[in-house]
């Protein structure tokens, strides 16, 4: 529940802040408090770990942070000032779909009959947001 | 840089598209994290606790994003103001907040349990958005009932994954 409230209230604090601030801006300062945040948590749990941490893995971090933030975050964000938080976050929330799609095409994982209704829901839902005008 | 540009300003759109720039914009970011999950998976799987993969991946993230768009913040904090840059850095904490709280969840509860309640993150920002932005955007009964399908639609991806 405290990570369904965290990701909900974001999309709304991002909006109300986004009025007078563009996306960009308004992502690169988002990613300052957030980067403390869990920067933080993860040194208090997990300091052994990260001083062990062999100098090549870091360059998978590198990657993962250069797509998902510069990338993910930066068109949640302008999504969120175009077209509102609410419609934002029901596009957004999709990406279940995508990441099982991505993981038939390059991880080998299967397609049942729950992912292709659950597949037809999602199109069917965005449909009906996307098609209001 | 161009692509960036035209992407994130809907006046460089098209003008049949500039009406689904915002569609396109969720789309994407739909697509990025939906990738991210697959990488997420094989990082935390061989290399290292998801908690540290995010806050490390979040470092880098941020460095880059300020290294291409930190001029604009800087021009931008000119401008706006003082009270959207506390509501964008609170947007951050509430992200890292349900970052932090999703882990938290998986080490403790099934996935089968922990991902629908998190799919149900768009009924929260509708929630809220009707009494906080009651004045800026209207929460119609369609974006309600395209919510609704698209949580079931992701539960019962869900169940099919796991």
């Amino acid at each position: 529940m405290g990570a369904s409230l965290g990701f909900g209230t974001s999309a709304v604090l991002a909006r109300l802040g986004m009025k007078t601030i563009g996306s960009t801006s308004a992502t690169t300062v988002s990613l300052i408090s957030s980067t403390v945040i869990t920067m933080a948590v993860a040194f208090i749990f997990h300091t052994p770990e990260i001083l062990a941490l062999p100098a090549g893995v870091f360059l998978w971090f590198l990657m993962a942070g250069a797509l998902n933030f510069p990338g993910g975050r930066l068109m949640n964000f302008t999504s969120i000032r175009l077209i509102g938080a609410s419609r934002a976050t029901v596009v957004i929330s999709t990406t279940p779909l995508f990441a099982t799609a991505f993981a038939i095409i390059f991880t080998g994982e299967s397609l049942n009959f729950l992912i292709a209704a659950g597949t037809l829901l999602i199109m069917a839902g965005v449909m009906v947001v996307v098609s209001q005008k | 840089m161009n692509f960036v540009t035209s992407i994130i300003d809907p006046n460089k759109f098209s003008k049949t598209l500039a009406p689904y720039a915002g569609y396109i914009c969720a789309i994407i970011a739909a697509a990025i994290y939906g990738a991210m999950a697959v990488l997420a998976k094989k990082i935390a799987t061989d290399f290292a606790s998801p908690m540290v993969a995010s806050s490390f991946s979040l470092l880098f993230g941020f460095l880059i994003t300020a290294a291409i768009f930190g001029k604009n913040a800087i021009n931008d904090g000119a401008n706006a103001q003082k009270k959207s840059w506390i509501f964008v850095l609170g947007a951050g904490c509430a992200s890292a907040f349900g970052v932090s709280c999703w882990y938290l969840a998986l080490t403790i509860a099934p996935v089968v349990i922990v991902t629908p309640v998190i799919a149900a993150n768009p009924l929260v920002t509708i929630f809220l958005t009707a009494i906080f932005l009651r004045n800026v955007e209207k929460v119609t009964p369609r974006v309600i009932l395209g919510a609704g399908l698209v949580i079931f639609g992701v539960v019962l991806i869900g169940l099919g994954s796991n």
